[in-house]
């Protein structure tokens, strides 16, 4: 079992080098508002950005990319990465999204290839998709043979943690409260999991009024520790 | 299937003028005569007969822009939608936008009163070339014990596609038994407006001109807005009344005529 379990550990490590660790996704603008200043507000902000961002756009997002894998329906892959690339009207955190899968396909292609990881880059060096960490996740666990649940779970652990990393030099905050708070975050993601299996698929990309604004507002902040 | 009101428009560029080719309205929607409000483009008034939106309602509405071809359409009033029994009311709307034509189409508020429960779906097709303006807001409404939210729930999904590609998906959820209040959410604001702008001047300089503008009515709204994948912008307000949200829009419709379309502002004149 445990071996099957290296690969996640892996893609999940702050270490691996997808590119989330210059991105706040509109975080930093709460932080730089002094609405995020210690760990009890940041642990309030985690609580909804799980709950009611990665759960409609990374979490359902990775459940439908793995479902149309295992279906062996490509081109709703392709249209799912089109809707995640839509669903987010804030230009830095959309293009956060996009590096950040295109970074993760090329890496994984190499790590743990397979035909339908390579027609992803493929397509996303042609223009035809943009990239999106969620579909690279669901693309490796179907190779590897991961559940379902497991690639939801690896998804949103690897969102939170580097996040909490960023957050923890952005406040700043100690290393110890990052690491109680992604110890704290373990429930609420396996809550936030349990929901997705339920998901109806029109619930996909949920536009969250504040959190957006904050993302879109990131853009005039003077000076930045993060790209979004 | 039966709508309880739909509306029909099909507009084309005639020398340099655009005129309405075929407009058709049923039940309880109805269109008023065009008013010429700028020179060559007619702006219509979209009229609602009944008192407001009730369970179980179906609006549907059609706009296509034939090439070249420039239209305003702004409600009459704001659309209130009441106590919903059973099935939500819902409003579907269309718009086809060939190259080269530009739909303004400016709604009231939507005003969710007690138990109201609202779908709304709008689907853009537009051409390569071609523009839009369009606007949204979402209120609550009064009610008898004056607690801030006492709708069940507002949906709105709106799709632009361009040139058959997905551009834009907006799927918005207000659901006051649900943490709408809390931060990412509605953040303790009551209001919530959103400005979509697609059009081939809305460059650099007029988003720098924009943030120039909006800077002063900051005070007690929260004010976000973010280029497109392609030329235009999507304007998002938080406020707490529907005057402070038209206000941040009329700034940036104004500062869009007056610098990409060399017009004058446009003052509706409803109330």
């Amino acid at each position: 079992m445990i071996e099957r379990l290296f690969p996640l550990i892996q893609l999940c490590d702050s270490n691996f080098p997808s590119g989330s660790f210059s991105h706040s996704f509109g975080m930093e603008t709460y932080i730089q508002e002094g609405k995020i200043h210690d760990a009890a507000s940041l642990k309030e902000f985690l609580k909804v950005y799980i709950s009611k961002s990665l759960t409609y756009t990374d979490g359902l997002g990775c459940r439908l990319a793995y479902e149309f894998i295992k279906s062996h329906r490509a081109e709703s892959v392709w249209d799912l990465d089109e809707l995640l690339y839509a669903a987010c009207s804030a230009r830095e955190s959309r293009e956060a999204s996009k590096r950040i899968g295109q970074q993760m396909a090329k890496l994984c292609s190499n790590l743990y290839p397979s035909e339908e990881l390579s027609a992803y880059l493929k397509k996303i060096h042609g223009k035809q998709c943009y990239g999106h960490p969620a579909i690279v996740f669901a693309l490796v666990c179907t190779e590897l043979n991961l559940s379902v649940e497991m690639a939801i779970h690896a998804c949103l652990y690897a969102a939170v943690s580097s996040l909490i990393q960023n957050a923890v030099r952005g406040i700043p905050l100690g290393q110890t409260a990052g690491q109680s708070l992604l110890l704290w975050t373990h429930e609420e993601i396996q809550t936030a999991v349990g929901f997705i299996k339920g998901l109806p698929e029109d619930e996909l990309g949920r536009t969250l009024p504040g959190l957006e604004i904050a993302q879109m507002r990131h853009e005039q902040l003077h000076v930045r520790l993060f790209m979004s | 299937m039966s709508w309880t009101g739909s509306i029909r428009l099909r507009a084309i560029l005639k020398n340099e003028r655009t005129i309405v080719k075929d407009s058709y309205s049923d039940g309880a929607f109805k269109l008023s005569r065009p008013v010429f409000l700028d020179e060559l483009a007619p702006t219509y008034f979209l009229i609602h007969v009944g008192g407001g939106y009730v369970g179980g309602d179906k609006y549907h509405q059609l706009f296509c822009l034939e090439e070249g071809s420039t239209m305003t359409l702004t409600t009459q009033s704001a659309t209130k939608v009441y106590k919903t029994m059973g099935e939500p009311a819902r409003q579907e709307t269309d718009m086809v936008l060939k190259k080269g034509s530009f739909l303004t189409y400016v709604q009231d508020p939507i005003i969710a009163y007690e138990s109201a429960r609202y779908i709304q779906d709008t689907t853009i097709h537009m051409d390569s070339g071609a523009g839009v303006l369009l606007t949204d807001i979402f209120t609550p409404g009064w009610s008898k014990s004056k607690t801030e939210f006492t709708y069940d729930w507002i949906r709105s999904k709106m799709n632009v596609f361009l040139d058959g590609k997905r551009l834009i998906m907006d799927n918005l959820l207000l659901n006051p038994s649900d943490e709408m209040d809390s931060v990412l959410l509605l953040e303790g604001y009551s209001h919530f407006g959103s400005l979509l702008l697609i059009h081939e001047g809305v460059d650099g300089e007029i988003m720098a001109e924009l943030d120039e503008m909006l800077s002063p009515l900051r005070c007690n709204v929260r004010i976000g807005y973010s280029r497109l994948p392609i030329r235009g912008l999507m304007l998002r307000v938080l406020a707490n009344q529907t005057q402070q949200i038209e206000k941040v829009f009329s700034v940036c419709e104004e500062l869009f005529r007056r610098r990409v379309l060399r017009e004058d502002a446009i003052f509706y004149r409803k109330y």
